[in-house]
């Protein structure tokens, strides 16, 4: 089974990516910040992960740069407001792999998930 | 249709964890693609990308696709040099804008939101309310912000299924409010206190959109524009001028300079000597950092470059080339102090984002449902009753088994099995305490519409939130608090011509206190506005039949305070908007009394009233004095029990048909529990009283036993008792023992 990894603070759209990937097989842990994030990649092995950029203690941007020091190979998806471009291009220069567009539904994610995980 | 799709891949997509194959295999799957691969070196999983690694190929694909859905599937390589172009076909104009799905929200996940909204607007109330007492805070800011986006970007979810007018405000509210305080935060300019005053009102608003939109009512929202205007439009403070070291714009500026300076001249110098053409840099770069120190306002390093280009060509060169040095030294010294001070601040920040972050961390509650936690300590008492037991046993053990080893073994072993159960039964007690700021945080908002609804100026002060209290005592306050909250408004605090005339500030205030005393917590409800006219409470009782003038006479001003807590009784002759007629304060008494609190009133003509709940920590856990009675042993709630006195047997008098005594300037009207409940009481010399607290009741008993702290249950229905029994509880030797309201 497919293991995933949902970051984000707000416990909505934890579930709702949860619910999403769990829809198509994946098996998920959430983490409600980076730094949470952080400590589950030192401990478990991932084939996904998404992650909001906005968050207390640790955002995602500075999660990608410390989890690309380590991991070239794990897709990160951000999840990114209308608004937020730079963030994106910001997210894009850390080695985020791609990017889903707030709010989406399920099946908007699944289908970003099935372009980068296979 | 028919494309060529051009990848021209280099290590940036490697970078990021793709792999360009993926994709090929992707377009493959739209239709007939031939691909064509021109170079590839894709780097292995453990290896480093690298300029040399790359993908390039050429992929003719015929397709039924439109072109916006082959750029949608590579959109996340697009930039990184992929170019698609229509080699055959009409490129179809596709309306990207299907109809909108009206599918309706999976319930998970509006419940989600249901329950996530309420915390978030909670929170924002209480962050709020730690602003207004300090506006600049980055932390506060930051954490409102955060909230304000949460929730603007829930609802968004939310109108990505179901349109909706309520959530469609409050998202567009969100957003508004959002900004404003994005740049507060990220200027570091922070909010004024009218700000804050409008993201409180602001949020207000928001509570009752959300309420409209789950009640499936339509709630107009125009006026909060107004008040999304004023917040942007607050005058702004100035922007602050830090680059990103933390080094105020003007040292780095400095220090720009001098190191383009400092390294050639250190060079030239250890030269020795100097050429024409170095004379004149010299010359030069001296006049560039003279206009820098001077413009920016370095008035001592400006004075010593000037002493310097005097110095120049009138002084010996190596002595030039040491004042050169001590200029250098000074600008580096400089530089370093400015940059520590910055790391500190930076470091200051930093610990108090931490700070911030663990208080995040912290208010990571569970959900658990009330009953699991009522199960869990029923379970406790249970445990604690099957403790004793085992305690019995090991006497047992010793007495009739006749293995006194195993007895004091064991005996040893509960000791320790009691003070855990003891830890326990006090942890699973925590679990029911809340801190009443989850009822007052309510209140801010009541102050405000009510105060708006009548026309006056009211100030809200609160203090001791963080008291702690049974979950279910602060649910049962809250409509009691309400009531008394509408009453200090409503006919405390007097209307601003009338506080103007009395020469009284024209904002009124009321103030909620909470705090502990003992096993008790204390809430205040305190105003400073015309207060109790203890006459016409007088008159009132008079008219209602409820005192007789001699009783009344009798009493002191406090006492006949009190009769505002009868029921029936309103010392307001109108009944306005708010507080109906016949609904008065003896609801609130009844409330509070209900669970064994107590309420008191006190007041000063023309100054205020105070109205003082003293309530039960805890509900679970009740002090009981066990008594006897015969032979028979009967539990009464030691909150009821004012006094226990012993009085000799003769000085107990018959009036008017009852048996009654005279203790402390009073009359008590005696109870003899044991002719009520048929069970002999003992007659010898004396009585065992024990006194209610408001001195008007004695009930009679033969022996007061002990207290104990204990879980009262309810009677099972199926028990048909006196109506005097309330509950039972069951003590460590397993018996069973009726818990007595006779005092109430």
């Amino acid at each position: 089974m497919k293991r995933a990894l949902a970051v984000d603070d707000s416990a909505t759209m934890r579930n709702l990516v949860k619910m999403a990937l769990e829809s198509v097989g994946f098996q998920v842990d959430t983490a409600e910040n980076g730094q949470v994030a952080l400590d589950l990649t030192r401990k478990n092995s991932y084939d996904l992960i998404i992650t909001d950029i906005n968050m207390p203690v640790m955002n995602g941007l500075e999660f990608l740069r410390e989890f690309r020091a380590v991991n070239r190979t794990t897709p990160v998806l951000v999840l990114t407001t209308e608004t937020e471009t730079a963030k994106k291009e910001e997210a894009k220069r850390l080695g985020a792999t791609g990017w889903i567009v707030k709010p989406f539904k399920p099946e908007d994610l699944v289908k970003v998930v099935k372009r980068v995980v296979r | 249709m028919k494309y060529l799709i051009k990848f021209r891949l280099g290590r940036s997509v490697f970078e990021r964890a793709i792999d360009p194959r993926m994709y090929v295999e992707d377009l493959k799957e739209l239709g007939k693609a031939e691909v064509k691969v021109i170079r590839e070196n894709i780097p292995g999983p453990e290896e480093e990308p690298t300029d040399d690694h790359c993908f390039h190929a050429d992929i003719t694909l015929e397709t039924e696709k439109g072109k916006e859905e082959i750029l949608e599937l590579l959109e996340f390589i697009l930039e990184d040099g992929v170019e698609v172009t229509v080699l055959e076909g009409e490129e179809k104009r596709e309306s990207k804008e299907e109809e909108k799905k009206e599918d309706d929200v999976p319930p998970a996940l509006l419940e989600n939101y249901r329950l996530e909204t309420e915390e978030l607007l909670s929170r924002l109330r209480t962050s709020l309310d730690e602003l207004a007492q300090n506006p600049g805070s980055p932390e506060l800011i930051n954490e409102v912000f955060r909230s304000f986006h949460t929730l603007k970007g829930n609802t968004g979810l939310i109108l990505s299924y179901r349109e909706e007018s309520n959530l469609r405000y409050i998202h567009e509210i969100t957003h508004r409010a959002e900004t404003v305080l994005q740049k507060a935060r990220d200027t570091g300019i922070g909010l004024t206190n009218r700000q804050v005053e409008i993201l409180q009102e602001i949020v207000d608003r928001l509570d009752d959109l959300f309420l409209a939109f789950t009640e499936g009512r339509e709630e107009d929202a125009e006026d909060v524009f107004t008040l999304l205007e004023d917040l942007g439009s607050v005058e702004e403070k100035k922007e602050k001028l830090v680059n990103g070291e933390g080094l105020t714009a003007d040292v780095s500026a400095l220090l720009n300079v001098a190191s383009q300076y400092i390294p050639v001249f250190r060079e030239l110098c250890s030269k020795g000597d100097i050429n024409q053409e170095e004379e004149e840099f010299f010359r030069r770069s001296l006049l560039t950092l003279y206009k820098v120190t001077k413009d920016l306002g370095f008035k001592d390093l400006n004075r010593k470059i000037k002493d310097l280009q005097n110095a120049f060509g009138n002084v010996d060169f190596k002595e030039f080339c040491e004042g050169l040095e001590d200029l250098a030294r000074e600008i580096q010294k400089m530089v370093e102090e400015k940059s520590r001070e910055a790391k500190e601040e930076k470091k200051k920040e930093e610990k108090k984002a931490f700070d911030a972050s663990r208080y995040i961390t912290r208010t990571g509650y569970l959900k658990v449902e009330e009953s699991t936690v009522k199960d869990l300590m029923d379970i406790v008492g249970e445990l604690s009753v099957f403790k004793e037991w085992i305690y019995l046993f090991a006497t047992k053990l010793d007495r009739v088994y006749r293995v006194p080893e195993a007895s004091r073994e064991l005996k040893d072993n509960i000791r320790r099995f009691r003070s855990l159960m003891d830890s326990l039964q006090r942890t699973v007690l925590e679990m029911r305490m809340v801190p009443v700021s989850t009822l007052f945080e309510r209140f801010p908002k009541l102050v405000r519409d009510l105060s708006r609804m009548l026309g006056k100026k009211v100030k809200l002060q609160i203090e001791g939130g963080e008291t702690k209290l049974d979950k279910v005592i602060v649910e049962k306050i809250a409509e009691p608090m309400i009531h008394l909250i509408r009453n200090a408004v409503d006919h405390g605090i007097e209307t601003p011509e009338e506080r103007e005339k009395l020469g009284k500030p024209v904002e009124g205030t009321v103030k909620i206190t909470a705090y502990q005393e003992g096993g008790s917590v204390i809430i205040e409800v305190s105003d400073d506005g015309r207060g109790i006219d203890v006459d016409k409470v007088w008159e009132k009782a008079l008219e209602r039949g409820l005192y007789t003038e001699e009783e009344l006479s009798e009493m002191s001003e406090e006492e006949i305070m009190q009769i505002i807590f009868q029921p029936g009784f309103s010392t307001k002759d109108q009944a306005t908007e708010l507080s109906g007629r016949g609904v008065g304060m003896d609801v609130v008494a009844n409330a509070v009394r209900e669970f064994g609190g107590e309420v008191q009133v006190r007041s000063q003509r023309y100054a205020g009233t105070t109205v003082r709940l003293t309530l039960p920590l805890t509900l679970a856990i009740r002090k009981v004095l066990l008594v006897r009675i015969g032979e028979v042993t009967f539990g009464i709630p030691a909150e009821n029990v004012g006094e226990v006195i012993k009085v000799s047997g003769s000085s107990v008098k018959s009036l008017k048909g009852t048996r009654v005594i005279y203790h402390r300037g009073k009359v008590l009207e005696l109870e003899f529990l044991g002719e009520k409940l048929g069970i002999k009481n003992e007659q010898n010399g004396t009585v065992t009283l024990l006194v209610d607290n408001h001195l008007t009741r004695g009930v009679v008993v033969d022996e007061v036993i002990s207290t104990i702290d204990t879980v009262v249950k309810p009677i099972p229905d199926i028990i048909a008792t006196a109506e005097e029994i309330s509950g039972i509880t069951i003590l460590g030797d397993g018996s069973v023992v009726y818990i007595l309201e006779v005092l109430k």
